[in-house]
């Protein structure tokens, strides 16, 4: 009986020990090195899951839904084509803006460099969202570095060691994003709410906002750059006696459905 | 000519398979954070590590079921990235309150496995929610314990019964 008090308090001590060194390595946007350990013999296993899993999901989608996959491929051929054509007109649009820019001596929006990284693992708590990805310092990776696909922006770094790094998503209860909207230009804070959608606050009441309205990054913080998507408005309530107007937002990137993603590095922020 | 009792002498003093236990709880934790991150019914998770630590506990005892405990709540608060101490306190009460189970009930039991384990839900997310009260809203709470812990009570049959194929019961393994 004494060993087994024993036995509980030494792990009841290291428990702390651990949860303070986390704490403090956490607090300087880095991962210590126990939970570095446990990454990567926990990753020896994930990357493999998560390979077999697309797999078997691909194959199963095969099976399923094989009578419309000749009729979804001439669709998404039809839908290249016009991608391209739309692509090479952006292109042009971009060369003319630049060359306005120049000509107004407007500064350009800090762009920092691309990095693409693979999902290694996904939260499995209801507790935060989070996302761990395969880059770290050694792809000049830092913390709030901001991460984003093809759809929108997935959120930002929190912590940081040599080859993995962790991203707190737009959805998670602590991420907060300045946005507007991009028909009316209306300001708010896109707050995450542990759910799939995320709450837009700190309108002005008598703003014009409708369903419907797609929300973009304000570029108001240093973090998040001007004009990156967010989502888009799929309620609004107001509340007459605070005077008080909340969007929920759908964010434009499916969480879920993620295997890779963007990391804007060398931003600068 | 070896006689029975040195036989069974040699089958006594066999080392434990005890690490074929610890290697599903690494396997738990990876599936979780893998295949299983986006499985819900009616919100609720599954829990595969909090499943591997009651098998472990009824099948090893007390001891065992607190350090499997700890060390499963070790991976899953580095998992999440959060909470890391009510992770490893809860898992370690639930670990310890089942191993003291098997002193009272037979594992072979059929109704031992799912009371243990909806009792170490119910145990695990009563801790969690005193030690981590900001990660909860009461109610949503309320609803995901008692959702958890009989998703859980009806998912440990199987998952126990590979336990036992792995790691005999303690009576038999010591």
């Amino acid at each position: 009986m004494r060993r087994a008090f024993l036995l509980i308090a030494f792990l009841v001590i290291l428990c702390g020990v651990l949860v303070g060194w986390q704490h403090r390595a956490g607090n300087r946007g880095r991962i210590s090195p126990p939970e570095q350990v446990s990454v990567n013999l926990l990753r020896a296993v994930q990357q493999p899951l998560l390979a077999t899993g697309h797999w078997l999901g691909d194959v199963g989608r095969v099976l399923i839904g094989r009578n419309s996959i000749l009729q979804q491929n001439r669709e998404l051929q039809n839908r290249l084509a016009y991608l391209q054509n739309e692509n090479t007109r952006l292109r042009r649009y971009s060369r003319e803006n630049s060359e306005l820019r120049q000509l107004l001596q407007l500064p350009k929006p800090s762009a920092g460099t691309p990095v693409a990284a693979t999902i290694v693992s996904f939260d499995a708590t209801d507790f935060s969202r989070q996302i761990g990805i395969g880059i770290g310092t050694s792809s000049n990776v830092a913390p709030k570095d901001v991460v984003y696909s093809a759809a929108g922006v997935v959120g930002q770094v929190t912590k940081v060691s040599s080859h993995y790094c962790t991203v707190l998503l737009l959805t998670d209860r602590q991420s907060g994003v300045g946005a507007i909207t991009a028909r009316s230009g209306a300001r708010g804070v896109l707050q995450g709410t542990g759910s799939n959608l995320c709450k837009m606050q700190y309108f002005d009441f008598h703003s014009d906002v409708r369903t419907g309205d797609m929300v973009i990054t304000s570029g108001d913080s240093e973090i998040f750059p001007h004009g990156m998507v967010l989502g888009s408005i799929v309620k609004v309530e107001k509340d007459k006696t605070y005077s008080r107007l909340t969007a929920w937002v759908e964010p434009a990137v499916a969480f879920d459905s993620l295997s890779a993603v963007w990391v804007r590095t060398n931003a600068n922020h | 000519m070896a006689t029975y009792s040195n036989l069974q002498s040699m089958h006594q003093n066999r080392p434990s398979p005890v690490w074929r236990a610890w290697l599903l709880l690494w396997v738990a934790v990876a599936l979780q954070t893998t295949w299983l991150a986006h499985f819900s019914i009616w919100g609720a998770h599954l829990d595969l590590p909090l499943l591997c630590v009651v098998s472990s506990a009824m099948l090893l005892g007390a001891r065992q079921g607190v350090v499997f405990g700890f060390i499963a709540g070790l991976l899953s608060g580095y998992s999440a990235g959060v909470s890391l101490g009510s992770f490893m306190i809860s898992r370690m009460a639930a670990g310890g309150l089942c191993g003291l189970f098997d002193r009272r009930f037979s594992v072979d039991n059929p109704l031992a496995p799912p009371i243990c384990a909806a009792v170490a839900t119910l145990l695990s997310h009563f801790i969690f929610g005193l030690m981590s009260p900001a990660s909860f809203v009461f109610v949503s709470w309320v609803s995901d314990s008692l959702l958890s812990a009989a998703l859980h009570a009806i998912l440990i049959w199987p998952f126990f019964a590979f336990m036992q194929m792995l790691v005999p019961a303690r009576s038999s393994a010591y």
